[in-house]
């Protein structure tokens, strides 16, 4: 595909929606432009937001929420192992030493990126969005918006472990034989996920520029 | 009132940038000068890729669902699960959330996500839309948001790799079934741009309003 990028000067953040002195605002529903005086979209009849309400506020709750589920994650076992009588438990970083250990290092791998190394870059990152202009660290835009989509791309597939889990769970049902229950920590990951996804959501990167002027 | 060359006209949703993408040519996609936040490309049939990859990826999940995805044979028993069966298992298990959750992420979203998408589809193509169609937009884009089947799909590879090393793992016809669910289903996503369904619904919106006018006139 050739790409017709639109060159033109690049524009100060105050002039960027504005058209003939009147300041525009987008539907983000039915793209259309705005009036920045409409409450309501004058095509789809939606509420007007200018940016996203209280989004660093929220973000910030979500990340703290997402945090407070991540401890019993990774204390808690994920799954426990009946084999022939004997359980066994495993934590996310007990199975991912495991794996390593019978040689399967490319699901090791994929399991420690995903689950544990992952998450801890998530929250950084979602840190330095919402907390960025409190602590004074200065990013540009151009990086904060990459950062953001980053986040935003990462976040769903971070639940692959609690698929493995209950799929494992569903299929190693042999009674005696061996059996894998899903544990605690399932679910508290599966809360960890949806809450730093939510997080990641909150955020209005329109707010990265208006920080820039 | 309504300006055709206003169509052309877009709001970064990323940076608030006021873009005027003009008439795009054909394999051409537009993207904001400022932070690169993708607006629309233009494929030609998108709409109608979108609904047929959409149809079969519905069809391919009702497929996926009548047989066993995976028959796993541990020293002489065999054991084959569904996918209904994967959150049924697990609904016995007493895992009440995790199995709800399993139901709405394998099944329950994919199925109703290729619903709605082939609906507004058919609605664009049938020309029976309103201003009110952009709520179901709306509300396929927060769908949109919530959709993991694929990544389910690699939750599933995974295990297989783990179990390998213990048991002896087949995969069933619904295997196949939900891999090409996975393939149909992220197609019909490619094909589905937000600006270009905004602006078939506005343009027939707006052409019905011009039609009705155009009668209370003649009258």
């Amino acid at each position: 595909m050739i790409n017709t990028r639109i060159n033109r000067r690049p524009p100060t953040p105050s002039e960027a929606s504005s058209l003939h002195g009147q300041q525009l605002q987008g539907c983000d529903d039915c793209c259309t432009v705005q009036p920045a005086t409409n409450e309501r979209c004058s095509f789809c009849q939606c509420k007007l937001h200018a940016r996203k309400q209280n989004s660093l506020q929220r973000s910030w709750i979500f990340l703290v929420t997402a945090l407070i589920f991540y401890v019993p994650a990774n204390m808690l076992p994920i799954m426990t192992t009946n084999q022939l009588g004997k359980a066994t438990y495993s934590t996310i970083a007990g199975g991912v030493l495991l794996l390593w250990e019978q040689g399967s290092y490319l699901i090791a791998l994929i399991i420690l990126v995903a689950s544990l190394l992952v998450p801890i870059a998530k929250f950084i990152a979602l840190m330095t969005l919402c907390l960025g202009k409190k602590l004074g660290i200065y990013r540009a835009p151009q990086n904060k918006i990459v950062i953001y989509r980053a986040t935003e791309f990462v976040g769903r597939w971070s639940m692959v472990d609690v698929f493995v889990v209950a799929f494992l769970a569903s299929l190693i049902q042999m009674g005696n034989l061996m059996s894998v229950y899903p544990g605690p920590a399932a679910l508290a990951f599966a809360g960890m996920v949806f809450f730093s996804m939510l997080a990641a959501n909150s955020i209005d990167p329109k707010l990265f520029w208006d920080d820039d002027e | 009132m309504y300006d055709r060359s206003s169509d052309f006209r877009v709001i970064c949703h990323e940076c608030d940038l006021l873009v005027d993408i003009g008439q795009l040519p054909e394999g051409c996609k537009a993207s904001c000068p400022r932070c690169g936040y993708i607006f629309t490309r233009s494929v030609s049939n998108a709409l109608d890729r979108m609904l047929i990859f959409a149809l079969t990826a519905l069809i391919c999940l009702l497929f996926s669902n009548l047989f066993a995805y995976v028959n796993l044979l541990v020293q002489g028993q065999e054991r084959q699960i569904s996918l209904l069966e994967t959150a049924q298992v697990l609904f016995e298990l007493k895992e009440w959330a995790l199995s709800m959750f399993m139901l709405v992420i394998i099944i329950g979203l994919p199925a109703f996500f290729t619903t709605l998408i082939s609906w507004l589809a058919i609605a664009i193509k049938l020309q029976r839309v309103s201003p009110r169609t952009i709520n179901l937009m709306r509300f396929i884009g927060y769908l949109r948001f919530w959709n993991m089947a694929e990544i389910f799909f690699l939750g599933i590879l995974i295990s297989m790799v783990k179990v390998a090393s213990l048991a002896h793992i087949e995969v069933g016809l619904s295997f196949w079934a939900y891999a090409s669910f996975n393939i149909f289903f992220i197609a019909a996503l490619l094909n589905y741009d937000k600006l270009q369904l905004a602006l078939a619904i506005r343009r027939i919106a707006h052409d019905k309003h011009a039609d009705k006018q155009a009668a209370t006139h003649a009258i």
